[in-house]
């Protein structure tokens, strides 16, 4: 079982939308897939029109209390299911605060699941906190949607000095996310920087209402938009992400 | 079953499980693609025995799928939903080896050996997919309504198949639809599936032999039986014969031959009761026909051999290929001849001069004996030549001597079998044990014979034409024969120590009526 995290310090940066379309394109693919919302507002899970609650609180399962199988809810779509959001995770870092090697318990959590999926996306709230430091510990690879401005490089800078300062190190892989090819400081920073950095995928996420529409359509944009650019562009980043590779240097 | 499958009354309408839905739920309605699907099993059921449902769904020209369903033994688990493979596209019959590399080839294969699945019913399936959706318009629960069909030569409309799947999560959502269809529907009883349920309407009878045994009335006269007993060999071999024309597996030629060796055992043991003209014509009728079999059958036990299937033990043999590409030759000659002699005017009258025959016999008013009296008669003498012909046998008795004693044990075997219902069972289950004890120990010891007598003659051919490194396997195929033959001989004495004991005796005495005591058969000195 493959983990891949989208994860940015920052908020609005398109993390939920990354989370639910490449786990929707995954599974897709054929691969038994399992997105876990970890943010308390729940966005996935409202996109997935699956209550955003766990059952008895999602503070049991990162206690062990109950096991994570049990709180799973498949979506409407083949080999796509959810671990849906709670309020409860709001206090997350408490909740893993009070656990044994409270760094390793999304892990740990994970680890029961390793025959039934072949991947787990972590949508990711964002903070720098013991939560990430459990992202971190739990995912293969770590996703990271960055808005093309001139702190960009600064943003990625420090997470790869975040992912540094831990002891299992997944692999970071930046992508610009939200581009508005109209304004040029977008256009250059998405052609030139790619480039110059081997942990920056090549494929870019445009801004465009259809991402904002799945929160109306209430499901992944490939599954009402299929022939949108932006489902060609999550379905370029999708391959890039699993496999690391840099497969197409075009922008969107 | 699969798990959340209901089967309706075939008169049920897709429409009637709408409405229950309907009524409680908000339900989405969408039609599925027509789909076939070819039931598949072996000629002797092995799927079934092992608790495997196997279908081929296809859809038009596209390829299509196995599906598997099992219920759990000792060493696998249950499959629940089914496992999925391509299908090797409508291709049936087929072979394990002919399957796709799957999971569903390493369930399947270990359950069926040496047989071929064959295409034992078709079903035409009209489906619709019904979603149960909650208050946020997410898919509870996916329902599909089959309405199938059986086509061919029986077609007939097939219960309704319902399959509640509900999604992960919300299973107790399932439970709740499964309990108002079957609230507000009424399902069938039992719980077949609707694949045993399109077998049955195929005419097959999933679990049982295709000819069924038969019952005999031990005060019916003799003749009559015996008859009935020999109808249900010529049964046996008019229902494999296509599989042998079509070569499908090797055991419709290996049932074929059973099948005509206990005809020629009845034929010997019960002549009396048969007039002697058609004794004459018809044993010599059968021994055509074992003859027109046996080359192609020794061929087929030699490559089963080879290819791992039979006994013979071929660790660290890789020079065998030579060996096998001859042998495969020699079987398409040998195939060829049997067609040839089953599809002449002599093999294709036969059934039917023999049924014709057998029918007279039965209606004969001729003075005869019992059934009972004539089958304990049988069986005495039969079980008497064998003790006889086993007092001489050593270490060192010829294989031929060997053959002549197994053809005896086959012969009151196939007596055992056919006069089953007449015998006591209790007697009857213990003599059969120790013959069939018997039995598996001199085939081992002519196996090997004819296998060893066999690679004698295929290393000489070989030795002009291919290398001398499968000569040399050849050879070590030779001696590890040997290692079994000394084996099948050392175990050979208690076998026939067993099945010459006073209880055996006892047992062969008691098989007419109530047991005696050992020691009262054996001061008696009976049979």
């Amino acid at each position: 079982m493959k983990s891949l995290a989208v994860y940015n310090i920052k908020g609005g940066v398109g993390k939920t939308s990354t989370a639910v379309n490449l786990a929707y394109l995954a599974a897709r693919d054929g691969q038994r897939t399992l997105l876990w919302d970890l943010d308390p507002q729940g966005a996935a899970t409202y996109v997935f029109r699956v209550k955003p609650r766990v059952k008895g609180g999602g503070e049991r399962i990162v206690a062990n209390r109950k096991p994570v199988e049990a709180a799973i809810k498949g979506t409407d779509f083949d080999g796509l299911d959810l671990l849906p959001a709670d309020f409860t995770y709001r206090h997350m870092d408490l909740m893993l605060d009070a656990t044994k090697r409270p760094t390793e318990r999304l892990h740990r959590i994970l680890e029961p699941l390793a025959g039934d999926y072949d991947l787990v996306v972590l949508d990711c709230p964002p903070s720098v906190s013991l939560v990430s430091e459990n992202v971190l510990r739990a995912a293969d690879v770590l996703l990271s949607p960055l808005i093309p401005t001139t702190l960009s490089v600064r943003t990625l800078d420090q997470l790869t000095d975040f992912v540094r300062s831990v002891r299992h190190r997944p692999r970071l892989l930046g992508f610009f996310s939200m581009v508005d090819r109209r304004k040029r400081l977008h256009r250059e920073l998405v052609d030139q920087l790619p480039k110059e950095r081997d942990d920056l995928a090549s494929t870019a996420i445009p801004a465009q209402s259809i991402i904002e529409q799945m929160a109306v359509q209430r499901a992944p944009v490939p599954h009402f938009a299929p022939q949108s650019i932006a489902t060609r562009c999550y379905q370029r980043l999708y391959p890039e992400a699993m496999a690391g590779r840099r497969l197409d240097l075009a922008g969107p | 079953m699969e798990p959340g499958e209901v089967l309706f009354n075939a008169a049920t309408d897709p429409g009637q499980v709408f409405a229950a839905l309907g009524d409680r739920y908000t339900v989405r309605i969408e039609p599925l693609p027509a789909t076939r699907w070819t039931c598949l099993d072996t000629a002797d059921w092995r799927l079934h025995d092992a608790g495997m449902s196997l279908r081929d769904a296809h859809a038009g020209r596209r390829g299509g799928t196995l599906l598997l369903s099992a219920g759990a033994t000792a060493a696998t688990p249950a499959i629940t939903t089914p496992i999925t493979a391509p299908s090797p596209g409508r291709r049936w019959p087929q072979r394990a080896e002919g399957l796709p590399d799957s999971p569903v080839r390493e369930r399947v294969a270990p359950a069926i050996g040496i047989r071929a699945l064959l295409p034992l019913a078709e079903v035409e399936v009209h489906g619709l997919q019904l979603r149960v959706l909650d208050d946020e318009d997410k898919t509870r629960v996916r329902i599909q309504v089959d309405q199938l069909r059986l086509v061919g030569a029986r077609p007939a409309a097939l219960p309704l198949r319902v399959l509640v799947s509900p999604l992960r999560g919300y299973e107790r959502d399932g439970r709740r639809c499964t309990d108002l269809l079957r609230d507000r529907l009424v399902p069938l009883a039992g719980d077949s599936d609707a694949t045993a349920a399109a077998l049955a309407a195929a005419g097959h009878r999933p679990g049982q032999p295709p000819v069924p045994p038969i019952r005999l009335d031990p005060d019916a006269p003799a003749p009559e039986s015996l008859a009935a007993v020999l109808r249900r060999w010529i049964d046996v071999i008019d229902l494999v014969r296509p599989g042998v024309l079509a070569d499908v597996d090797t055991e419709f030629l290996h049932d074929l031959r059973t099948s005509v060796r206990a005809t020629r055992s009845l034929l010997r043991l019960g002549a009396e009761l048969l007039p002697d003209a058609e004794v004459t014509r018809f044993a010599g009728e059968f021994t055509w026909l074992g003859r027109l079999t046996a080359p192609l059958r020794d061929l087929d036990v030699a490559l089963l051999e080879l290819d791992g299937l039979g006994a013979t033990d071929l660790t660290g043999l890789d020079d065998l290929e030579p060996l096998r590409r001859y042998l495969r030759g020699r079987r398409r000659r040998a195939l060829a001849n049997v067609r040839a002699g089953l599809d002449s005017e002599r093999g294709r009258a036969l059934s039917a001069a023999w049924r014709s025959t057998l029918s007279a016999v039965a209606r004969g008013d001729q003075p005869a004996p019992a059934t009972r009296a004539a089958a304990n008669a049988q069986a005495a003498a039969a079980y008497r030549r064998i003790v006889t012909a086993a007092a001489g046998v050593n270490d060192q008795t010829h294989p031929d001597e060997l053959h002549r004693l197994r053809g005896r044990c086959k012969r009151m075997r196939y007596l055992l079998d056919g006069y089953a219902s007449v015998y006591e069972p209790q007697p009857h289950r213990a003599v059969l044990g120790a013959l069939k004890a018997l039995q598996n120990c001199l085939g081992d010891v002519q196996d090997v014979f004819v296998q060893r007598a066999q690679l004698a003659e295929l290393a000489t051919t070989l030795s002009r034409r291919d290398g001398a490194a499968t000569v040399l396997a050849i050879g070590a195929l030779r001696e590890r024969a040997l290692r079994r033959d000394v084996e099948a001989r050392r175990t050979l004495a208690h076998k026939i120590e067993r099945f010459r004991s006073a209880s055996t005796r006892a047992r062969v005495a008691g098989l007419g009526g109530p047991v005696a005591t050992v020691a009262t058969a054996a001061a008696a000195g009976a049979p």
